[in-house]
């Protein structure tokens, strides 16, 4: 099983462990029983089981949410994709900051879009 | 008494049943439509609805759409000639107004000409003028809009319950969790791999992009709704196990279902209106079962419909009659995409294209190496060249003044350079 102790990268994403969650991010409901913790252009997300886990938006940047893993309980990352797939990272209690990947463009920068 | 543990023999089963399966979901025969319709007429009887009476079949999922909604509107107008013209019009403006040029011309003819054969080849000569009325009492009053939403929604309702509440449970209850999730690993899910992940979701994608504005949202939808047939493959492969090699009780429905798989594409039900689709006339693989051809669609249809692939990534069919070049790729706002366009032109080709410079190279290939280019039109540029955790190349333009290739990786994260430190990647 892949595991990490502070960063670890899934695809276009990556998580790294942070001390909490900053303030004024804004807590996400779950839908289906799973956060996307990455939206796919083409249905291939990247996704976490919503039970016993918390999962926000940072206010100010798009690219940047909060992951809670409460404790005792081990989360996998899973990319939704039978093909190519970017294996499942176990995502140990705490809190984590979960990173998009972005691209320069020479009018400014945009996500990296799959 | 429980099936908690199959038998070898059973097990030596698996692979009878992918194959039979994939080999249903991945048919280019042609539409059965004799079979289909005798199989779609049992499953009406079973839902307990009056049988449909009137079955039409296209060559696409587009077309079939598109049909669908043309259908509805002439229903929604009359049968009158008049109002037929009209409602043919209408519709082939708005076809014509918004939908893509393939689409727009390959797709609308072939619509056009069967609605016009089979509706009023049906309704309006068979029939003639005279009984009218009486079609008109019989079809298109009891085919309001409304009522058409309402008995598609009970047809697959009913159809789901059927199989979910009955083949569902009977099963479920007589086989453990551990034979449950057996079968499903190794018969269902891995036809879900081959026919809904490659062929499926590409139609389905393919047809999102396709076709915009208010058209293609009602195209969508009714896309949706085509719930049942062929690419429905792997739940029907893992009922169709435990029915066969298990000797499990199932249901007639389900016979029937399988048997509309074998003889068509999907199908959508209404009342009294079954719509059929034809199955793709052509499938293209790679030797890993990845959905690719390098001359041409990877999969297409009857119409002209097609969905092109480079090893299991959508392209733009442009692409395989005039390939982008590495300067086009470069700005291609899809990642995966881009990729598969490097990939295709081969790099290089890209490198020469780009007359790029190699400014620095990382021991760590998932790190990557940064090069530099200077485009006649957009001046200097650097991009960065970095192996996936899947093992695959991808190419990320980075800002110009970046230096080293870690650097490059730690901005894409919005990350200063000793601050990205994945010990990880997948």
């Amino acid at each position: 099983m892949n595991t990490f102790k502070n960063q670890a990268a899934q695809g276009d994403i990556l998580i790294r462990r942070i001390d909490g969650v900053p303030a004024g991010a804004i807590k996400q409901e779950a839908s289906e029983g799973v956060y996307v913790v990455a939206h796919s252009e083409t249905g291939h997300h990247h996704v976490v089981d919503a039970e016993g886990v918390e999962y926000y938006q940072d206010a100010q940047n798009e690219l940047v949410a909060y992951l809670v893993v409460q404790s005792a309980i081990s989360k996998a990352i899973r990319h939704m994709r039978s093909y190519h797939t970017h294996a499942p990272i176990t995502v140990s209690p705490g809190t984590y900051e979960i990173r998009r990947q972005r691209e320069y463009t020479p009018a400014g920068w945009r996500r990296v879009a799959d | 008494m429980k099936i908690t543990e199959l038998t070898p023999e059973q097990i030596a089963q698996f692979p009878v049943y992918r194959k039979k399966w994939i080999d249903i979901g991945l048919s280019c025969e042609p539409l059965d439509f004799e079979r289909a319709k005798a199989a779609a007429i049992k499953v009406y009887e079973s839902a307990g609805l009056p049988p449909p009476r009137y079955f039409f079949y296209f060559d696409s999922p587009v077309s079939a759409a598109i049909a669908a909604i043309y259908i509805k509107q002439i229903k929604e107008i009359g049968p009158t000639p008049d109002c037929q013209e009209q409602a043919r019009e209408q519709v082939r403006e708005q076809v014509r107004g918004q939908v893509e040029n393939q689409v727009k011309k390959q797709v609308w003819d072939q619509v056009r000409r069967p609605v016009r054969n089979q509706v009023w080849g049906q309704v309006g000569d068979q029939v003639g003028n005279q009984v009218r009325d009486q079609v008109r009492d019989q079809v298109w009053d009891q085919v309001g809009d409304q009522v058409w939403d309402q008995v598609r929604d009970q047809v697959r309702d009913q159809v789901w319950e059927q199989v979910g509440d009955q083949v569902w449970d009977q099963v479920r209850n007589q086989v453990g969790d551990q034979v449950w999730n057996q079968v499903w690993d190794q018969v269902g899910d891995q036809v879900l791999d081959q026919v809904g992940d490659q062929v499926w979701d590409q139609v389905r994608n393919q047809v999102w992009e396709q076709v915009g504005g208010q058209v293609g949202d009602q195209v969508r939808k009714q896309v949706w709704e085509q719930v049942l047939g062929s690419h429905e493959a792997d739940w029907l492969a893992f009922y169709d196990f435990f029915c066969q090699v298990c000797q499990l009780e199932c249901t007639d429905r389900l016979a029937d279902l399988m048997e509309l798989a074998e003889c068509c594409g999907r199908w959508a039900p209404y009342q009294n209106v079954v719509i059929f689709q034809q199955r793709h006339s052509e499938l293209h693989f790679d030797e890993n079962g990845l959905l690719h051809c390098e001359t041409g669609p990877a999969i297409k249809y009857r119409d002209g419909f097609s969905v092109y692939a480079w090893h299991g990534t959508r392209l733009p069919g442009e692409w395989f009659t005039a390939p982008p070049t590495a300067k086009e790729l470069l700005a291609w706002p899809n990642v995966e995409q881009r990729r598969a366009g490097f990939d295709m032109i081969g790099w290089d080709t890209v490198l020469d294209e780009l007359k790029a410079t190699l400014i620095d190279a990382d021991r760590d290939q998932q790190i990557g190496e940064l090069y530099e280019v200077d485009l006649p039109d957009s001046g200097r540029e650097r991009f960065l060249r970095v192996i996936c955790g899947t093992g695959r190349t991808f190419v990320i333009p980075v800002p110009p003044e970046m230096q080293t290739a870690r650097a490059a990786n730690a901005w894409s994260y919005g990350l200063d350079t000793d601050q990205y430190q994945p010990e990880l990647r997948t």
